[in-house]
């Protein structure tokens, strides 16, 4: 047994009873961890048809066979279920010290079902669980409760996966928080675990994963800390994702006035260089680099940013940490926004409360638009004066969305149910499967539109990787690695023909694989990062001592998408969902490089048709067919 | 001299950021430049001038974030 631990925690809340399965290694092999060995539960176990918040949704948790190892990009978790958002599965990754500690806890993956009758937490340390009361933490901001634990348990050093009071109070779009600043955000996790009265799980133990192969794991190891220097990643752990701003803003992507415009005049206000200089911890005594950039267990990347604010109207606890480029855009460019401060603030209020930054921030700018264009009046938000710009606004709606108050209780339903349920605003959405878009705009990396729309957890942009790492101009550069999934033809960053479908099919393949054995795609991803597909199979055989090859690997990520499907397929989501907002299609970008374009809907279509093709799916429904299940060891799902 | 990803460059009269990025030979795809506190984006980098002594920061495209 090498790479896992070779137990899985059951528990079951309604029932108040706990216990330990120990799967075979031809269990681990074929699932790895991560949502792949997640959805495995989920769709032996689960009913079809039920609603996210009955007691029979089944939370999944799980890393994989490579956490534990103290190398970079591999300490992460993925959190699975039904999503109350899109009613689809829902798939959220963060990274941390949490997902390792699980191992060292002595578990692979924590399998949740049932509803307690009053607030609880699980405590599994060593080898063992408990389950113990949690009303004292019930209506907690994540920083109080985390402190609380701490005491309680007497260990300072113990992790803690907690949601808080917006996932109590079932915000769809709750996330899930380990160390109070890394988000499980996306796809309403925090709310099934709300719904559950699960406030959190803490983790600690002394135990290790033993790899098969110590001195391959070790050179990893040591590879990543002497390579990452001279890589494209270096000046992440200054600068972190929020330098994308101005990277965006030169291609024409940078999502601005809700999807409006891809160019946002005062971008360089909200970029990670900026932050760097002005509210970074340490900043103000030039020890930003220092005191402001923080990492998960085992990783040299650094690329977690730490904001202190302690004068103006927008004072920011650094224990919440500071705003990723989806955070900088969402509550920024999105919503016409430049106030850095007033941003890392909306960051805070959602670690806070536990909401996920993309959905809180684009669901905000959505009314934003509809107020602009007098959809929405003083009357439908309270009073609330919703014009781009006003981040005093967007900073009161982030809270009441948390509280679950006034027109916060009607945004907390997500864009979509909020427009359906006004009766307003539709034209200006940007969702899809009812999930907000990420700031990536298929207005400009085209392979975005079909990523968007096929993802079987709503928009996503860490689905697959982005056109302009396979652009003729920068092909060169990363020709090597992406010849490993047999990606050689270029294609330029607004072609939707089949060479890019098979690299958004490819790709997502990669992605999916990463995401079960939950290597982080800034460390592991095909192109720029770090570490490449090559030292992804060292570091499985390393790890395991499976004599895997790169197709069997990709092939847990095919499973992992196909096992998806399946359960949408049972929930009646399949083509019919596969779409795209309209917006995308008929309203053209304004301003800058980028004014005009748009998606064209014949083209997209196609694409739509030829990836299910690619994928073997039927080409009409876009459900797996029998062989294609087969094929994977997924005929039982059938 | 110029100052580039913790490397210093000679700075020679009309250096652009086209011809510093020749010099830097690491052949990474940036997205955009920062030149001082001034923005510069790709397709501007054969003609975007880099003054003595600059501080320069190299932006790649983030995919993720």
């Amino acid at each position: 047994m090498s790479g896992y631990m070779g137990k899985i925690l059951h528990v079951d809340l309604t029932n108040k009873t706990t216990s330990v399965e120990s799967p075979s290694d031809e269990f681990y092999r074929k699932h790895m961890g991560g949502s792949c060995l997640n959805l495995y539960y989920i769709l032996k176990e689960m009913q079809p048809g039920l609603d996210a918040f009955d007691p029979g949704n089944i939370l999944a948790i799980s890393p994989g066979v490579t956490t534990g190892f103290a190398v970079s990009g591999q300490s992460r978790v993925t959190i699975n279920a039904k999503s109350p958002l899109t009613g689809a599965i829902g798939d959220s990754q963060s990274g941390g010290f949490w997902p390792s500690e699980l191992k060292f806890a002595g578990f692979d993956a924590v399998i949740v079902k049932g509803r307690a009758q009053s607030p609880v937490y699980l405590w599994i340390h060593d080898g063992e669980a408990e389950i113990k009361k949690a009303d004292h933490l019930w209506g907690k901001f994540t920083g109080d409760a985390e402190q609380l634990i701490k005491e309680e348990l007497g260990d300072e050093k113990c992790k803690i996966l907690q949601i808080g009071p917006g996932g109590e109070k079932l915000v769809r779009f709750a996330a899930v928080l380990s160390m109070c600043n890394r988000a499980n955000g996306r796809t309403g996790m925090g709310a099934v675990m709300g719904s559950k009265n699960l406030k959190a799980v803490v983790v600690r133990g002394k135990q290790r994963p033993q790899a098969a192969d110590q001195a391959t794991v070790k050179e990893l190891a040591k590879t990543g800390g002497i390579t990452y220097p001279k890589s494209m990643v270096a000046g992440m752990d200054k600068y972190g994702t929020a330098s994308a701003v101005l990277g965006m803003q030169a291609a024409g992507g940078l999502p601005s006035y809700n999807f409006t415009s891809g160019v946002f005049d005062q971008a360089q206000n909200l970029d990670g260089t900026t932050m760097a200089k002005s509210i970074l911890k340490g900043s103000d005594s030039g020890k930003q680099d220092k005191l402001g950039a923080d990492t998960c267990f085992g990783c040299v990347v650094k690329c977690k940013r730490v904001v202190e604010i302690n004068h103006g109207p927008h004072p920011v606890d650094p224990v919440y940490g500071g705003p990723e480029y989806e955070t900088v855009a969402t509550f920024g460019s999105y919503c016409g926004i430049d106030d850095l401060p007033a941003v890392a603030k909306a960051n805070e209020l959602c670690n806070k409360y536990g909401l996920d930054t993309i959905s809180c921030g684009a669901t905000i700018a959505w009314a934003m638009e509809t107020f602009e264009a007098g959809e929405l009046t003083p009357e439908d938000t309270g009073g609330l004066d919703l014009r781009y710009g006003n981040a005093e606004a967007m900073l009161e709606l982030t809270q009441l969305i948390g509280k679950r108050q006034g027109f916060g209780k009607i945004l907390s339903e997500g864009s979509a149910r909020a427009a359906r349920h006004l009766g307003k605003g539709e034209r200006f959405l940007i969702t899809c499967k009812d999930q907000e878009s990420p700031a990536h705009m298929p207005q400009h990396k085209r392979s975005m539109a079909l990523i968007y729309a096929v993802n079987p957890f709503g928009a996503d942009h860490q689905s697959s990787e982005h056109d302009t790492e396979y652009e003729p101009e920068t092909f060169e550069h990363f020709s090597g690695r992406l010849a490993h999934l047999g990606l050689r033809e270029p294609q330029p960053v607004d072609a939707l023909n089949p060479a890019k479908v098979a690299y958004t099919r490819r790709t997502q393949q990669l992605m999916s694989l990463l995401d079960s054995l939950n290597l982080c795609q800034f460390v592991w991803g095909s192109t720029w990062q770090l570490f490449g597909p090559e030292e992804i199979l060292s570091f499985v055989r390393a790890a395991t001592g499976w004599e895997v090859d790169l197709e069997e690997l990709l092939e847990v990520g095919e499973r992992r998408l196909n096992m998806m499907r399946v359960f949408n397929a049972r929930e009646g989501i399949s083509a019919n969902q596969d779409r795209l907002p309209e917006k995308f299609f008929n309203t053209p970008l304004k301003g800058g490089i980028s004014d005009g374009w748009k998606v064209d809907k014949p083209e997209f279509e196609e694409a739509l048709h030829e990836y299910y093709r690619q994928c073997g799916w039927d080409e009409q429904s876009g459900v797996p067919t029998p062989e294609t299940l087969k094929r994977l060891g997924l005929g039982w799902s059938l | 001299m110029i100052r580039v990803k913790d490397r210093h460059i000679t700075w020679h009269e009309g250096m652009t950021v086209a011809d510093m990025l020749r010099e830097l030979g690491d052949g990474f795809p940036y997205a955009a430049a920062l030149i001082n506190d001034r923005y510069v984006c790709r397709r501007d980098f054969p003609t975007a001038l880099i003054p003595d002594k600059a501080e320069i920061i190299l932006i790649p495209g983030v995919g993720g974030g």
